[in-house]
């Protein structure tokens, strides 16, 4: 059972490099706060809650007391937190934010048509952060489109489906002769990364014309494709995307479907390759 | 002769080895076990001196081995910043290497031992066991550092080969027991 010194220092000296190596690459993340993902979100009236998404150390307790959008002087009720992914030393982790308690309708007047960008967060040593947290639009009007003759019999809502790797399909059926205009959606950041298909044709979103006729049912399917180091795919998408048609006499009218992307695997945590002091993403 | 250091060998094996919580407290931590073999030694070093060589990082091991009274996720709770986290797997990575080095000076002074009394068996027992644990005990330990960065999936190689050497270990205290029985 001799084993040889010569073998023995060589263990040593791979032990101590392994260590220095990996606690240096662990440290370079700095993730002294939770550190919070970008969020572009719609909320529609009639959804109450939002969640947003934040990275921590594993098993560490949560420091987090109160969320303030101090663009609007608001403080949303804190539900609960939850644990969504865990790796080994860290943990995507959600916090539950009730919009609308209270005085329901004094509530929701104040919140209409508001964006927030920034959150103030609170920590239990007292201290606050302000965190960019992306673009969420709270509560927005729909008569954004300026469309006399709005109607959504026309173009009916049938189902929707999505996958694992991203990408929603939406089937809509054409009660009448009608031609697609426009996909339109509200956060431009993601032209480009999201890729729109009808009847799994590639389309443009903003020039396309397409015509569908009577009692034809036709998929919409929209599906995020990133690069491996774009930052946008650690970003939190829920919007709606407005499918909007004009049939052949005229009438105009938009149908809508939502997207959002899911975190399934512990990728997520490269995003912490971004990561600067102060919980925001460089 | 000695039978009272050879079951406290075993006893520092099982500590050693078995992890036993009942809510957040390990019922076994390893540093009674550190404190048994500490024990054995002394009594054992006065029939062969290379138990001595084995001594002082057991010393070392036993402070070591205190973290392990709190089950791990309590543990981890306790320390908020990233520089304790290094630390605290850094001392589990040193506590295997030293251990290692501790188990090898014991089963090389054992076999010495019932070489010179003939009883072969356990000696050659004792030796294959301890090929097999040294093999995964390595591993675990090289393995050890790049857990810190790579993601939980990557974990469960470490935790097979842990599991394989608890269960290893638990086999060589029980040979020590049975040495400490035939001598």
């Amino acid at each position: 059972m001799n084993i040889k010194r010569k073998y023995i220092i060589i263990g040593i000296l791979v032990w101590i490099m392994s260590w220095v190596g990996n606690a240096y690459y662990f440290k370079m993340v700095n993730l002294k706060e939770p550190l919070f993902l970008k969020h572009y979100l719609e909320v529609k009236e009639g959804m109450s809650t939002i969640s947003l998404y934040y990275i921590d150390l594993a098993n560490r307790d949560d420091k987090i007391v109160s969320i303030y959008f101090p663009e609007i002087e608001y403080r949303p009720v804190i539900l609960n937190k939850s644990s969504r992914i865990y790796s080994r030393n860290y943990e995507l982790k959600s916090i539950e934010l009730n919009l609308v308690q209270g005085d329901t309708k004094d509530v929701l007047d104040r919140l209409k048509n508001t964006i927030i960008t920034k959150i103030e967060v609170e920590y239990k040593n007292g201290v606050k952060r302000v965190i960019d947290i992306g673009r969420i639009y709270l509560f927005e009007d729909t008569e954004k489109y300026d469309f006399t003759n709005l109607n959504s019999d026309i173009l009916r809502f049938r189902a929707i489906s999505s996958s694992t790797d991203g990408r929603t399909i939406a089937t809509f059926k054409a009660n009448d002769n009608l031609k697609i205009n426009r996909l339109n959606y509200k956060f431009t950041e993601v032209d480009g990364l999201l890729r729109l298909k009808i009847n799994g044709k590639l389309v443009d979103r903003s020039d396309l014309s397409m015509t569908i006729a009577k009692d034809e049912e036709f998929n919409v399917e929209a599906q995020f494709e990133f690069s491996k180091e774009d930052k946008m795919r650690y970003n939190v998408y829920n919007f709606l995307v407005d499918v909007e048609y004009e049939t052949l006499d005229g009438k105009k009218g938009v149908n809508s479907f939502m997207i959002d992307n899911q975190f399934m695997n512990s990728d997520i945590f490269n995003v912490l390759k971004y990561v600067r002091n102060g919980g925001n993403i460089r | 002769m000695n039978k009272g250091a050879y079951n406290n060998l075993f006893w520092g094996m099982v500590y050693a080895f078995l992890n036993v919580n009942v809510g957040i407290i390990n019922i076994f931590p390893n540093f009674i076990g550190y404190i048994f073999i500490f024990y054995a030694l002394t009594k054992l070093s006065a029939e062969n001196e290379i138990f001595n060589k084995a001594k002082i990082p057991t010393l070392i091991l036993i402070p070591i081995g205190i973290k392990d009274i709190l089950e791990q996720n309590s543990l981890y709770r306790l320390f908020e910043t990233q520089n304790s986290r290094i630390l605290l797997n850094f001392l589990g990575s040193l506590e295997a290497v030293l251990f290692l080095y501790v188990l090898y000076i014991l089963c090389e002074g054992i076999s010495s031992i019932l070489k010179d009394r003939g009883i072969l068996n356990i000696e050659k027992s004792i030796k294959n066991a301890f090929k097999v644990f040294s093999i995964f005990s390595v591993f675990v330990i090289l393995y050890n550092p790049f857990l810190l960065n790579l993601p939980s999936e990557f974990g469960l190689i470490a935790i097979i080969s842990a599991i394989v050497c608890s269960g290893t270990g638990l086999y060589i205290g029980f040979l020590f027991k049975k040495v400490g029985n035939s001598i």
